[in-house]
Protein backbone atom coordinates (compact mmCIF):
# COMPACT_ATOMS: atom_id res chain seq x y z
CA UNK A 1 0.00 0.00 0.00
CA UNK A 2 1.21 3.45 -0.74
CA UNK A 3 0.86 6.25 1.72
CA UNK A 4 1.29 8.90 -0.94
CA UNK A 5 -1.31 11.62 -0.66
CA UNK A 6 -3.28 10.05 2.17
CA UNK A 7 -5.37 12.50 4.09
CA UNK A 8 -7.25 12.20 7.31
CA UNK A 9 -10.65 10.51 7.44
CA UNK A 10 -12.44 13.83 7.70
CA UNK A 11 -11.03 14.94 4.36
CA UNK A 12 -12.99 12.31 2.47
CA UNK A 13 -16.68 12.25 1.79
CA UNK A 14 -18.81 9.83 3.78
CA UNK A 15 -20.20 6.82 1.89
CA UNK A 16 -23.47 7.39 0.11
CA UNK A 17 -26.04 4.61 -0.06
CA UNK A 18 -26.81 2.90 -3.34
CA UNK A 19 -29.68 4.18 -5.46
CA UNK A 20 -30.42 6.55 -8.27
CA UNK A 21 -27.38 8.60 -7.35
CA UNK A 22 -25.30 5.95 -9.16
CA UNK A 23 -26.53 7.51 -12.38
CA UNK A 24 -24.28 10.50 -11.75
CA UNK A 25 -21.80 9.09 -9.20
CA UNK A 26 -20.37 6.21 -11.26
CA UNK A 27 -18.22 6.76 -14.31
CA UNK A 28 -19.89 3.88 -16.18
CA UNK A 29 -23.10 5.88 -16.34
CA UNK A 30 -21.30 9.05 -17.36
CA UNK A 31 -19.63 7.11 -20.20
CA UNK A 32 -23.15 6.16 -21.30
CA UNK A 33 -24.49 9.71 -21.09
CA UNK A 34 -21.55 11.11 -23.06
CA UNK A 35 -21.13 8.29 -25.56
CA UNK A 36 -24.82 7.80 -26.27
CA UNK A 37 -25.34 11.57 -26.33
CA UNK A 38 -22.81 11.80 -29.15
CA UNK A 39 -24.33 8.84 -31.02
CA UNK A 40 -27.89 10.19 -30.69
CA UNK A 41 -26.76 13.65 -31.81
CA UNK A 42 -24.97 12.08 -34.78
CA UNK A 43 -28.08 10.06 -35.66
CA UNK A 44 -30.38 13.09 -35.43
CA UNK A 45 -28.04 15.16 -37.60
CA UNK A 46 -27.77 12.31 -40.12
CA UNK A 47 -31.54 11.92 -40.38
CA UNK A 48 -31.72 15.69 -40.91
CA UNK A 49 -29.18 15.55 -43.73
CA UNK A 50 -26.29 16.90 -41.65
CA UNK A 51 -23.32 15.27 -39.87
CA UNK A 52 -20.88 15.40 -36.96
CA UNK A 53 -18.10 15.47 -39.56
CA UNK A 54 -17.13 19.11 -38.94
CA UNK A 55 -16.31 18.66 -35.27
CA UNK A 56 -14.93 15.11 -35.62
CA UNK A 57 -11.78 16.43 -37.26
CA UNK A 58 -8.53 14.42 -37.20
CA UNK A 59 -5.19 15.09 -38.89
CA UNK A 60 -5.08 13.57 -42.42
CA UNK A 61 -2.25 11.57 -44.00
CA UNK A 62 0.70 13.86 -44.71
CA UNK A 63 4.13 13.60 -46.24
CA UNK A 64 5.64 17.02 -45.40
CA UNK A 65 5.42 19.34 -42.43
CA UNK A 66 4.19 22.09 -44.75
CA UNK A 67 1.23 19.93 -45.69
CA UNK A 68 0.43 19.26 -42.05
CA UNK A 69 0.84 22.92 -41.15
CA UNK A 70 -1.55 23.92 -43.91
CA UNK A 71 -4.14 21.49 -42.57
CA UNK A 72 -3.96 22.99 -39.08
CA UNK A 73 -4.05 26.54 -40.45
CA UNK A 74 -7.21 25.73 -42.40
CA UNK A 75 -8.92 23.75 -39.67
CA UNK A 76 -7.94 25.30 -36.35
CA UNK A 77 -11.52 26.48 -35.59
CA UNK A 78 -12.65 22.86 -35.85
CA UNK A 79 -9.94 21.68 -33.45
CA UNK A 80 -10.75 24.50 -31.08
CA UNK A 81 -14.46 23.63 -31.12
CA UNK A 82 -13.68 19.95 -30.61
CA UNK A 83 -11.33 20.69 -27.73
CA UNK A 84 -13.94 22.88 -26.03
CA UNK A 85 -16.64 20.23 -26.53
CA UNK A 86 -14.49 17.50 -24.94
CA UNK A 87 -13.41 19.87 -22.17
CA UNK A 88 -16.98 20.77 -21.27
CA UNK A 89 -18.37 17.24 -21.53
CA UNK A 90 -15.59 15.52 -19.62
CA UNK A 91 -15.38 18.46 -17.22
CA UNK A 92 -19.06 18.20 -16.25
CA UNK A 93 -18.80 14.43 -15.80
CA UNK A 94 -15.60 14.47 -13.76
CA UNK A 95 -16.82 17.34 -11.59
CA UNK A 96 -19.98 15.35 -10.84
CA UNK A 97 -17.76 12.40 -9.91
CA UNK A 98 -15.94 14.58 -7.40
CA UNK A 99 -12.85 15.79 -9.25
CA UNK A 100 -11.78 19.41 -9.08
CA UNK A 101 -12.21 21.42 -12.31
CA UNK A 102 -9.14 23.46 -11.33
CA UNK A 103 -7.03 20.29 -11.61
CA UNK A 104 -8.89 18.78 -14.57
CA UNK A 105 -8.67 21.77 -16.95
CA UNK A 106 -4.85 22.13 -17.18
CA UNK A 107 -4.51 18.35 -17.29
CA UNK A 108 -6.91 18.07 -20.19
CA UNK A 109 -5.25 20.92 -22.10
CA UNK A 110 -1.97 18.99 -21.81
CA UNK A 111 -3.68 15.72 -22.77
CA UNK A 112 -5.38 17.21 -25.84
CA UNK A 113 -2.26 18.94 -27.17
CA UNK A 114 -0.21 15.74 -26.77
CA UNK A 115 -3.00 13.74 -28.44
CA UNK A 116 -3.04 16.08 -31.46
CA UNK A 117 0.70 15.60 -31.87
CA UNK A 118 0.49 11.81 -31.45
CA UNK A 119 -2.38 11.33 -33.89
CA UNK A 120 -0.65 13.64 -36.39
CA UNK A 121 2.57 11.65 -35.96
CA UNK A 122 0.72 8.43 -36.74
CA UNK A 123 -0.60 9.97 -39.97
CA UNK A 124 2.87 10.60 -41.37
CA UNK A 125 3.14 8.53 -44.55
CA UNK A 126 6.38 6.96 -43.27
CA UNK A 127 4.99 6.17 -39.81
CA UNK A 128 4.40 2.47 -40.52
CA UNK A 129 7.96 2.10 -41.75
CA UNK A 130 9.22 3.16 -38.31
CA UNK A 131 6.42 1.39 -36.34
CA UNK A 132 5.08 4.73 -35.11
CA UNK A 133 1.67 3.39 -34.14
CA UNK A 134 -0.29 6.07 -32.22
CA UNK A 135 -1.37 3.74 -29.36
CA UNK A 136 2.22 2.67 -28.73
CA UNK A 137 3.58 6.22 -29.08
CA UNK A 138 0.94 7.48 -26.64
CA UNK A 139 1.80 4.80 -24.12
CA UNK A 140 5.55 5.26 -24.47
CA UNK A 141 5.37 9.06 -24.27
CA UNK A 142 3.12 8.86 -21.22
CA UNK A 143 5.40 6.39 -19.44
CA UNK A 144 8.43 8.53 -20.24
CA UNK A 145 6.82 11.70 -18.89
CA UNK A 146 5.48 10.12 -15.69
CA UNK A 147 8.55 8.04 -14.85
CA UNK A 148 11.40 10.28 -16.01
CA UNK A 149 10.15 13.86 -16.00
CA UNK A 150 7.20 13.67 -13.61
CA UNK A 151 4.03 15.74 -13.44
CA UNK A 152 2.13 17.13 -10.43
CA UNK A 153 -0.13 14.40 -9.03
CA UNK A 154 -3.10 16.78 -9.06
CA UNK A 155 -3.11 16.52 -12.86
CA UNK A 156 -4.23 12.89 -12.57
CA UNK A 157 -7.74 14.40 -12.35
CA UNK A 158 -7.59 14.73 -16.15
CA UNK A 159 -5.87 11.41 -16.87
CA UNK A 160 -8.89 9.15 -16.33
CA UNK A 161 -7.95 5.95 -18.18
CA UNK A 162 -11.13 4.01 -17.46
CA UNK A 163 -13.50 6.88 -18.13
CA UNK A 164 -11.99 7.58 -21.55
CA UNK A 165 -11.91 3.92 -22.58
CA UNK A 166 -15.52 3.37 -21.49
CA UNK A 167 -16.65 6.43 -23.43
CA UNK A 168 -14.69 5.11 -26.42
CA UNK A 169 -16.30 1.67 -26.09
CA UNK A 170 -19.80 3.19 -26.13
CA UNK A 171 -18.83 5.08 -29.30
CA UNK A 172 -17.39 1.86 -30.68
CA UNK A 173 -20.82 0.27 -30.29
CA UNK A 174 -22.06 2.60 -33.04
CA UNK A 175 -19.52 1.15 -35.47
CA UNK A 176 -20.24 -2.50 -34.62
CA UNK A 177 -23.38 -3.95 -36.27
CA UNK A 178 -25.70 -5.51 -33.70
CA UNK A 179 -26.20 -8.49 -36.01
CA UNK A 180 -22.48 -9.19 -35.61
CA UNK A 181 -22.81 -9.06 -31.82
CA UNK A 182 -25.58 -11.67 -32.05
CA UNK A 183 -23.69 -13.83 -34.54
CA UNK A 184 -20.23 -13.76 -32.96
CA UNK A 185 -21.17 -13.15 -29.32
CA UNK A 186 -21.90 -16.78 -28.37
CA UNK A 187 -18.53 -18.00 -29.72
CA UNK A 188 -16.81 -15.14 -27.87
CA UNK A 189 -18.53 -16.16 -24.64
CA UNK A 190 -17.62 -19.82 -25.16
CA UNK A 191 -13.97 -19.11 -25.97
CA UNK A 192 -13.56 -16.51 -23.23
CA UNK A 193 -15.30 -18.82 -20.76
CA UNK A 194 -12.90 -21.68 -21.45
CA UNK A 195 -9.82 -19.47 -21.15
CA UNK A 196 -11.08 -17.52 -18.12
CA UNK A 197 -11.89 -20.62 -16.10
CA UNK A 198 -8.60 -22.32 -17.02
CA UNK A 199 -6.59 -19.18 -16.21
CA UNK A 200 -8.35 -18.65 -12.89
CA UNK A 201 -7.85 -22.26 -11.80
CA UNK A 202 -4.16 -22.24 -12.74
CA UNK A 203 -3.42 -18.97 -10.90
CA UNK A 204 -5.51 -20.00 -7.91
CA UNK A 205 -3.98 -23.50 -7.76
CA UNK A 206 -0.39 -22.32 -8.13
CA UNK A 207 -0.98 -19.61 -5.53
CA UNK A 208 -2.16 -22.17 -2.99
CA UNK A 209 0.78 -24.46 -3.82
CA UNK A 210 3.08 -21.52 -3.13
CA UNK A 211 1.40 -20.99 0.22
CA UNK A 212 -0.47 -17.77 -0.56
CA UNK A 213 -3.69 -16.79 1.21
CA UNK A 214 -6.88 -18.02 -0.53
CA UNK A 215 -8.23 -14.50 -0.75
CA UNK A 216 -5.09 -13.23 -2.45
CA UNK A 217 -5.18 -16.28 -4.73
CA UNK A 218 -8.77 -15.46 -5.76
CA UNK A 219 -7.95 -11.78 -6.29
CA UNK A 220 -4.94 -12.65 -8.46
CA UNK A 221 -6.92 -15.28 -10.35
CA UNK A 222 -9.78 -12.92 -11.17
CA UNK A 223 -7.30 -10.23 -12.25
CA UNK A 224 -5.76 -12.64 -14.75
CA UNK A 225 -8.94 -14.34 -15.88
CA UNK A 226 -11.63 -11.70 -16.15
CA UNK A 227 -10.95 -8.01 -16.55
CA UNK A 228 -7.65 -7.13 -14.93
CA UNK A 229 -7.55 -4.36 -12.35
CA UNK A 230 -11.36 -4.02 -12.31
CA UNK A 231 -11.78 -7.71 -11.53
CA UNK A 232 -9.07 -7.62 -8.88
CA UNK A 233 -10.73 -4.79 -6.98
CA UNK A 234 -14.22 -6.32 -7.37
CA UNK A 235 -13.16 -9.76 -6.14
CA UNK A 236 -11.02 -8.32 -3.33
CA UNK A 237 -14.21 -6.77 -1.94
CA UNK A 238 -16.30 -9.87 -2.61
CA UNK A 239 -13.98 -12.20 -0.66
CA UNK A 240 -13.03 -9.71 2.09
CA UNK A 241 -9.40 -9.71 1.01
CA UNK A 242 -6.76 -8.09 3.17
CA UNK A 243 -6.19 -4.51 2.17
CA UNK A 244 -2.71 -5.25 0.79
CA UNK A 245 -4.03 -8.00 -1.53
CA UNK A 246 -5.60 -5.76 -4.16
CA UNK A 247 -2.48 -3.61 -4.70
CA UNK A 248 -0.40 -6.78 -5.12
CA UNK A 249 -2.79 -8.11 -7.75
CA UNK A 250 -3.00 -4.70 -9.43
CA UNK A 251 0.80 -4.45 -9.72
CA UNK A 252 1.08 -7.85 -11.40
CA UNK A 253 -1.82 -7.08 -13.75
CA UNK A 254 -0.30 -3.72 -14.78
CA UNK A 255 3.15 -5.17 -15.42
CA UNK A 256 1.85 -8.01 -17.58
CA UNK A 257 -0.76 -5.85 -19.32
CA UNK A 258 1.87 -3.34 -20.42
CA UNK A 259 4.19 -6.12 -21.61
CA UNK A 260 1.33 -7.64 -23.62
CA UNK A 261 0.48 -4.34 -25.32
CA UNK A 262 3.79 -4.70 -27.15
CA UNK A 263 4.16 -8.51 -27.31
CA UNK A 264 0.76 -9.62 -28.64
CA UNK A 265 0.69 -7.34 -31.73
CA UNK A 266 4.36 -8.17 -32.39
CA UNK A 267 3.78 -11.95 -32.24
CA UNK A 268 0.61 -11.60 -34.32
CA UNK A 269 2.59 -9.69 -36.92
CA UNK A 270 5.40 -12.25 -37.00
CA UNK A 271 2.83 -15.02 -37.44
CA UNK A 272 0.88 -12.98 -40.04
CA UNK A 273 -2.35 -13.66 -38.19
CA UNK A 274 -5.50 -12.49 -39.98
CA UNK A 275 -6.93 -9.30 -38.50
CA UNK A 276 -9.93 -10.93 -36.78
CA UNK A 277 -7.88 -13.82 -35.40
CA UNK A 278 -5.36 -11.44 -33.83
CA UNK A 279 -8.19 -9.39 -32.32
CA UNK A 280 -9.70 -12.50 -30.76
CA UNK A 281 -6.32 -13.59 -29.38
CA UNK A 282 -5.64 -10.16 -27.90
CA UNK A 283 -9.17 -10.10 -26.44
CA UNK A 284 -8.59 -13.49 -24.83
CA UNK A 285 -5.06 -12.88 -23.55
CA UNK A 286 -4.83 -9.20 -22.56
CA UNK A 287 -5.71 -8.33 -18.99
CA UNK A 288 -7.38 -4.93 -19.08
CA UNK A 289 -9.73 -3.19 -21.52
CA UNK A 290 -7.55 -0.11 -21.97
CA UNK A 291 -4.35 -2.11 -22.53
CA UNK A 292 -6.16 -4.52 -24.84
CA UNK A 293 -7.58 -1.74 -26.98
CA UNK A 294 -4.07 -0.28 -27.30
CA UNK A 295 -2.82 -3.64 -28.59
CA UNK A 296 -5.84 -4.24 -30.85
CA UNK A 297 -5.72 -0.73 -32.35
CA UNK A 298 -2.00 -1.15 -32.96
CA UNK A 299 -2.52 -4.37 -34.91
CA UNK A 300 -5.58 -2.96 -36.68
CA UNK A 301 -3.46 -0.05 -37.91
CA UNK A 302 -0.96 -2.51 -39.42
CA UNK A 303 -3.63 -4.14 -41.58
CA UNK A 304 -3.33 -2.84 -45.12
CA UNK A 305 0.15 -1.46 -44.48
CA UNK A 306 2.04 -4.68 -43.77
CA UNK A 307 2.14 -7.49 -46.32
CA UNK A 308 0.66 -10.83 -45.37
CA UNK A 309 -2.04 -9.67 -42.93
CA UNK A 310 -5.48 -10.55 -44.23
CA UNK A 311 -8.66 -8.71 -43.30
CA UNK A 312 -9.45 -5.18 -42.17
CA UNK A 313 -8.49 -3.07 -39.18
CA UNK A 314 -12.13 -3.04 -38.10
CA UNK A 315 -12.06 -6.84 -37.76
CA UNK A 316 -9.27 -6.66 -35.18
CA UNK A 317 -11.14 -4.14 -33.05
CA UNK A 318 -14.49 -5.92 -33.47
CA UNK A 319 -13.08 -9.34 -32.53
CA UNK A 320 -11.21 -7.86 -29.58
CA UNK A 321 -14.33 -6.06 -28.34
CA UNK A 322 -16.54 -9.11 -28.65
CA UNK A 323 -14.04 -11.27 -26.82
CA UNK A 324 -13.08 -8.83 -24.07
CA UNK A 325 -16.26 -6.89 -23.42
CA UNK A 326 -18.94 -9.47 -24.27
CA UNK A 327 -16.94 -12.62 -23.50
CA UNK A 328 -15.16 -11.52 -20.31
CA UNK A 329 -16.16 -8.17 -18.78
CA UNK A 330 -19.88 -8.91 -18.63
CA UNK A 331 -19.39 -11.78 -16.21
CA UNK A 332 -17.49 -10.04 -13.41
CA UNK A 333 -20.62 -9.81 -11.23
CA UNK A 334 -21.16 -13.55 -11.44
CA UNK A 335 -17.50 -14.26 -10.60
CA UNK A 336 -17.71 -11.92 -7.61
CA UNK A 337 -21.00 -13.43 -6.40
CA UNK A 338 -19.77 -17.03 -6.63
CA UNK A 339 -16.48 -16.20 -4.93
CA UNK A 340 -18.35 -14.29 -2.20
CA UNK A 341 -20.41 -17.42 -1.51
CA UNK A 342 -17.29 -19.60 -1.42
CA UNK A 343 -15.45 -17.11 0.80
CA UNK A 344 -18.24 -16.79 3.35
CA UNK A 345 -19.26 -20.46 3.48
CA UNK A 346 -16.12 -22.50 2.75
CA UNK A 347 -13.05 -20.50 3.66
CA UNK A 348 -11.89 -19.52 7.10
CA UNK A 349 -14.38 -17.26 8.81
CA UNK A 350 -13.38 -13.68 9.46
CA UNK A 351 -14.73 -11.31 12.04
CA UNK A 352 -17.11 -9.80 9.56
CA UNK A 353 -20.71 -10.79 8.98
CA UNK A 354 -21.98 -10.83 5.45
CA UNK A 355 -24.66 -12.47 3.34
CA UNK A 356 -23.91 -12.70 -0.40
CA UNK A 357 -26.77 -11.23 -2.39
CA UNK A 358 -27.56 -12.23 -6.01
CA UNK A 359 -28.32 -8.55 -6.64
CA UNK A 360 -24.55 -8.06 -6.45
CA UNK A 361 -24.40 -9.39 -10.02
CA UNK A 362 -26.30 -6.31 -11.18
CA UNK A 363 -24.57 -3.87 -8.81
CA UNK A 364 -21.18 -4.87 -10.19
CA UNK A 365 -22.36 -5.14 -13.80
CA UNK A 366 -20.13 -2.93 -15.99
CA UNK A 367 -22.95 -0.60 -16.97
CA UNK A 368 -21.09 1.04 -19.85
CA UNK A 369 -21.79 -2.17 -21.81
CA UNK A 370 -25.45 -1.08 -21.89
CA UNK A 371 -24.38 2.07 -23.73
CA UNK A 372 -22.27 -0.02 -26.10
CA UNK A 373 -25.25 -2.25 -26.98
CA UNK A 374 -27.72 0.65 -27.33
CA UNK A 375 -25.30 2.54 -29.60
CA UNK A 376 -24.98 -0.57 -31.76
CA UNK A 377 -28.77 -0.95 -31.91
CA UNK A 378 -29.31 2.71 -32.88
CA UNK A 379 -26.90 2.68 -35.80
CA UNK A 380 -27.95 -0.82 -36.90
CA UNK A 381 -31.59 0.32 -36.97
CA UNK A 382 -30.71 3.40 -39.03
CA UNK A 383 -28.56 1.34 -41.41
CA UNK A 384 -31.12 -1.43 -41.89
CA UNK A 385 -32.85 0.32 -44.79
CA UNK A 386 -29.65 0.58 -46.83
CA UNK A 387 -27.85 -1.93 -49.04
CA UNK A 388 -24.15 -2.48 -48.30
CA UNK A 389 -23.20 -0.25 -51.23
CA UNK A 390 -25.54 2.51 -50.02
CA UNK A 391 -24.23 2.10 -46.50
CA UNK A 392 -20.66 2.61 -47.68
CA UNK A 393 -21.65 5.62 -49.76
CA UNK A 394 -24.16 7.36 -47.50
CA UNK A 395 -24.28 6.10 -43.90
CA UNK A 396 -20.60 5.43 -43.33
CA UNK A 397 -19.16 8.84 -44.28
CA UNK A 398 -21.93 10.91 -42.68
CA UNK A 399 -22.70 8.93 -39.53
CA UNK A 400 -20.31 6.08 -38.72
CA UNK A 401 -16.95 7.57 -39.76
CA UNK A 402 -17.29 10.76 -37.65
CA UNK A 403 -18.22 8.68 -34.59
CA UNK A 404 -15.23 6.44 -35.30
CA UNK A 405 -12.98 9.51 -35.47
CA UNK A 406 -14.30 10.75 -32.11
CA UNK A 407 -13.66 7.25 -30.74
CA UNK A 408 -10.06 7.55 -31.92
CA UNK A 409 -9.69 10.69 -29.81
CA UNK A 410 -11.19 9.04 -26.72
CA UNK A 411 -8.87 6.06 -27.14
CA UNK A 412 -5.76 8.22 -27.53
CA UNK A 413 -6.73 10.18 -24.38
CA UNK A 414 -6.91 6.79 -22.66
CA UNK A 415 -3.64 5.34 -24.00
CA UNK A 416 -1.75 8.49 -23.08
CA UNK A 417 -3.35 8.47 -19.63
CA UNK A 418 -2.21 4.88 -19.03
CA UNK A 419 1.37 6.02 -19.39
CA UNK A 420 0.86 9.24 -17.46
CA UNK A 421 -0.62 7.45 -14.43
CA UNK A 422 1.67 4.40 -14.36
CA UNK A 423 4.50 5.29 -12.02
CA UNK A 424 6.51 2.11 -11.60
CA UNK A 425 8.30 3.20 -8.46
CA UNK A 426 4.98 3.76 -6.69
CA UNK A 427 3.45 0.39 -7.48
CA UNK A 428 3.15 -2.00 -4.55
CA UNK A 429 5.85 -4.63 -4.14
CA UNK A 430 4.09 -7.67 -5.57
CA UNK A 431 6.54 -10.24 -4.22
CA UNK A 432 7.97 -13.25 -6.02
CA UNK A 433 5.24 -15.76 -5.19
CA UNK A 434 2.25 -13.71 -6.41
CA UNK A 435 4.23 -12.80 -9.53
CA UNK A 436 5.06 -16.45 -10.23
CA UNK A 437 1.48 -17.56 -9.65
CA UNK A 438 0.11 -14.86 -11.96
CA UNK A 439 2.76 -15.58 -14.59
CA UNK A 440 1.79 -19.25 -14.69
CA UNK A 441 -1.74 -18.12 -15.57
CA UNK A 442 -0.33 -15.80 -18.25
CA UNK A 443 1.46 -18.75 -19.89
CA UNK A 444 -1.72 -20.84 -20.00
CA UNK A 445 -3.85 -17.88 -21.05
CA UNK A 446 -1.60 -16.90 -23.98
CA UNK A 447 -1.17 -20.44 -25.33
CA UNK A 448 -4.80 -21.48 -24.89
CA UNK A 449 -5.99 -18.15 -26.28
CA UNK A 450 -3.82 -18.65 -29.37
CA UNK A 451 -4.98 -22.24 -29.94
CA UNK A 452 -8.66 -21.27 -29.69
CA UNK A 453 -8.33 -18.06 -31.76
CA UNK A 454 -5.94 -19.22 -34.48
CA UNK A 455 -6.86 -22.90 -34.79
CA UNK A 456 -10.16 -24.00 -33.22
CA UNK A 457 -12.28 -20.92 -34.04
CA UNK A 458 -10.01 -19.41 -36.72
CA UNK A 459 -12.60 -19.60 -39.51
CA UNK A 460 -15.09 -17.79 -37.29
CA UNK A 461 -12.80 -14.88 -36.42
CA UNK A 462 -11.39 -14.54 -39.94
CA UNK A 463 -14.80 -13.85 -41.40
CA UNK A 464 -16.25 -11.16 -39.18
CA UNK A 465 -18.08 -8.87 -41.55
CA UNK A 466 -20.79 -6.27 -41.61
CA UNK B 1 -22.32 -14.81 12.63
CA UNK B 2 -25.90 -13.78 13.26
CA UNK B 3 -27.23 -10.53 11.92
CA UNK B 4 -27.34 -7.79 14.52
CA UNK B 5 -30.75 -6.61 15.63
CA UNK B 6 -30.04 -3.14 14.29
CA UNK B 7 -28.90 -2.82 10.70
CA UNK B 8 -25.65 -1.15 11.63
CA UNK B 9 -23.65 -2.07 8.58
CA UNK B 10 -20.21 -0.95 7.46
CA UNK B 11 -21.76 1.83 5.38
CA UNK B 12 -22.41 3.83 8.54
CA UNK B 13 -19.35 2.73 10.45
CA UNK B 14 -16.53 5.09 11.32
CA UNK B 15 -13.96 2.44 10.33
CA UNK B 16 -15.31 2.11 6.79
CA UNK B 17 -13.75 4.22 4.03
CA UNK B 18 -15.07 3.95 0.49
CA UNK B 19 -14.45 7.39 -0.96
CA UNK B 20 -13.08 6.71 -4.48
CA UNK B 21 -10.37 9.37 -4.12
CA UNK B 22 -9.19 7.73 -0.91
CA UNK B 23 -9.20 4.24 -2.42
CA UNK B 24 -7.19 5.40 -5.43
CA UNK B 25 -4.74 7.17 -3.12
CA UNK B 26 -4.06 4.12 -0.94
CA UNK B 27 -4.25 1.50 -3.68
CA UNK B 28 -1.31 2.21 -5.97
CA UNK B 29 -2.00 1.55 -9.63
CA UNK B 30 -5.77 1.37 -9.25
CA UNK B 31 -6.24 4.46 -11.45
CA UNK B 32 -3.71 3.28 -14.06
CA UNK B 33 -5.73 0.47 -15.61
CA UNK B 34 -8.83 0.61 -13.45
CA UNK B 35 -10.88 3.02 -11.37
CA UNK B 36 -12.48 3.35 -7.97
CA UNK B 37 -15.36 5.19 -9.66
CA UNK B 38 -16.40 2.11 -11.68
CA UNK B 39 -19.60 0.13 -11.25
CA UNK B 40 -17.66 -3.12 -10.73
CA UNK B 41 -16.41 -1.89 -7.34
CA UNK B 42 -19.97 -1.78 -6.11
CA UNK B 43 -19.98 -0.24 -2.63
CA UNK B 44 -16.86 -1.89 -1.30
CA UNK B 45 -14.38 -0.02 0.82
CA UNK B 46 -11.58 -0.54 3.29
CA UNK B 47 -12.24 -1.35 6.93
CA UNK B 48 -9.50 0.32 8.93
CA UNK B 49 -10.33 -1.81 11.96
CA UNK B 50 -9.92 -5.22 10.30
CA UNK B 51 -7.57 -4.11 7.51
CA UNK B 52 -9.77 -5.71 4.85
CA UNK B 53 -11.75 -4.84 1.74
CA UNK B 54 -15.36 -5.21 2.77
CA UNK B 55 -18.81 -4.65 1.41
CA UNK B 56 -20.80 -1.66 2.67
CA UNK B 57 -23.45 -4.22 3.68
CA UNK B 58 -21.16 -6.24 5.94
CA UNK B 59 -21.30 -5.87 9.73
CA UNK B 60 -19.33 -6.77 12.83
CA UNK B 61 -19.15 -6.24 16.57
CA UNK B 62 -16.65 -3.40 16.25
CA UNK B 63 -19.22 -1.09 14.67
CA UNK B 64 -18.75 2.55 15.60
CA UNK B 65 -21.34 4.95 14.21
CA UNK B 66 -20.21 7.91 12.18
CA UNK B 67 -21.03 11.11 13.95
CA UNK B 68 -23.46 12.25 11.29
CA UNK B 69 -25.00 8.78 10.96
CA UNK B 70 -25.56 8.37 14.69
CA UNK B 71 -28.20 11.06 14.68
CA UNK B 72 -30.23 9.46 11.92
CA UNK B 73 -32.93 6.82 12.19
CA UNK B 74 -31.72 3.28 11.35
CA UNK B 75 -34.01 3.08 8.32
CA UNK B 76 -32.58 6.29 6.92
CA UNK B 77 -29.12 4.86 7.12
CA UNK B 78 -29.95 2.08 4.65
Amino acid sequence: MSDVGIQSTQDFARPASRGWHELWRKEDWWAIWLGLGIVVLGAVLFLDGASLKWIAVTPPKWSSLAQLGAHFADNYPRYLAQFLAWLVLFGIALTALGHRPRAFIPAFVFLYVCSVLIIAGGQWDQANRYNLEPPLIALAVGLLISNVIGLPRALDAGFRVEFYIKTGIVLLGATLPFTLVLWAGPVAILQAGIVSIATFLVIYGVSLRLGLDRRLAATLGAGGAVCGVSAAIAVAGAVNAKKEHAPIAITTVILWAIVMIFVLPLLSRLLHLPAGVAGAWIGTSEFADAAGFAAAETYGNLVGHVDGIAGTGDQTVWAFTLMKVVGRDLWIGIWAFILAIVATTRWERVELGRKPDPAEIWWRFPKFVIGFVVASLIVTAISSGYTLAEFNKVVNPALVAPIKDLRTWAFIFCFLSIGLTTRFRELAQAGTKPFLAFSSGVAVNVVLGFVLSAIVFAAHWEHLTR
Amino acid sequence: MAAPSRPDTCRDCRHFRDDPAYLEAVCSGLASLGSAYASVRGEDGICDHHGRYVSARAWCDAFLPRLEAADRKPDDAR
